[in-house]
């Protein structure tokens, strides 16, 4: 049952490295035993990150994209338009984890690694919105997003080597983490 | 001097083998996964050494690029010769160039935050991996006692299995799920 491909995989291209770490810890942190994030309950459908061939989708279970133009947050907390993300079938696991440190459970999400095309080429790294959710309060820490009557606090630090994604749900206080890898190390903004 | 450009980014390649680790903390490592497998659990390494070039080339095209830091000012570092300076025909300073080139390079290393020149990776003193098993986890400690974990998750982020890293001298840092070093950072 042990293995290891480390040997296997001892260099491979930059990006590809990174990309697999990110198909393994994209997490959630539920900071309630509420249950699995899941993208039909959130106002976001998973987050952007740069990837070998351009820009994918880390999604998040229950998702699946119909090939409608969807807006994401950039770095200020502001919605642009628009990234296209093609219709892929969802890949991956879920595995419940305890996460010590914000004393709730963690899980490992679902993702789909769904190609996304866009125009401007700069790397980008954000979380795309569900359809009809709007946005108030930008900064570049952050912003509020509404969803119907609900209304989420979303912002974004950066650990070691990662950028963690924070959803508070004003009414319900229910705290959704998602955690991305880098694949290099930084300054660390997170408290 | 060859140019700043893209093709500077498939050099130095960040490393996923223990063995270019540095010479405690591979052993170290080495320890701990011995234990992991013989308790029946997997590993998958993603990162281990981050070639410190790999960071200089990493954080200055970032900072050219991005935080509009004048290419003429970059420090040069030992062993990479790389031109940030473009120039036109007649030799004089070519600023667009310098900074298009600088940012063909961000964009191929898919920099969105400005990368540290240093870490616990470049020093060959940090592991990125993600650990999995089934059931209870009976694995032994650097004492060789038989530690049994029940608890979960089953995976890296198991705080029983941070003290038995801990015992190997293999630390964790909580906020980084895939991240272990010789002291947690």
């Amino acid at each position: 049952m042990a293995s290891s491909n480390s040997s296997a995989i001892r260099r491979t291209g930059p990006m590809m490295v990174i990309e697999q770490m990110r198909r393994a810890v994209v997490i959630a942190v539920v900071a309630t035993l509420a249950g699995i994030a899941h993208a039909d309950t959130l106002p976001i459908v998973g987050v952007l990150a740069p990837g070998e061939n351009g820009p994918v989708l880390h999604g998040l279970p229950g998702w699946r994209s119909n090939g409608e133009p969807m807006r994401y947050l950039d770095e200020h907390g502001r919605a642009q338009c628009c990234v296209h993300i093609a219709p892929m079938p969802l890949v991956g696991a879920s595995t419940l984890m305890r996460d010590g440190q914000a004393g709730g459970d963690l899980y490992v999400v679902e993702f789909s690694d769904a190609l996304v095309t866009r125009e401007n080429r700069k790397p980008l790294l954000g979380p795309v919105l569900n359809a009809g959710v709007t946005t108030e309060r930008r900064s570049s820490a952050g912003a509020t997003l509404r969803q119907g009557d609900h209304r989420s606090r979303l912002s974004r630090c950066t650990t070691s080597e990662g950028v963690r994604f924070t959803l508070k749900d004003e009414g319900t206080s229910v705290v959704n983490q998602l955690y991305l890898p880098l694949g290099y190390d930084v300054t660390p903004s997170c408290r | 001097m060859p140019l700043s450009g893209a093709q500077w980014v498939a050099l130095y390649p960040t490393s996923t083998s223990v063995s270019d680790l540095e010479l405690d903390f591979r052993t170290s490592l080495n320890n701990f996964l011995a234990a992991l497998t013989a308790a029946g659990a997997s590993y998958t390494i993603a990162a281990t050494l981050r070639p410190p070039e790999r960071a200089y080339l990493m954080h200055w095209s970032y900072r050219v690029a991005r935080e509009n830091y004048d290419p003429r000012q970059v420090p040069a570092m030992t062993g990479v010769n790389i031109d940030w300076v473009h120039k036109r025909p007649n030799g004089s300073y070519d600023e667009t160039a310098s900074r298009s080139a600088a940012n063909a390079m961000t964009t191929s290393y898919g920099t969105v935050y400005r990368p540290s020149l240093t870490s616990r990776h470049t020093e060959g003193r940090a592991v990125d991996m993600n650990l999995s098993w089934s059931g209870t986890l009976r694995i032994r400690n650097a004492q060789g006692q038989e530690v049994s974990i029940g608890s979960t998750p089953r995976s890296g982020a198991n705080t029983d299995l941070h003290d038995v890293g801990a015992s190997y001298g293999v630390v964790k840092l909580v906020s980084d799920p895939p991240h272990w070093s010789d002291d947690g950072h």
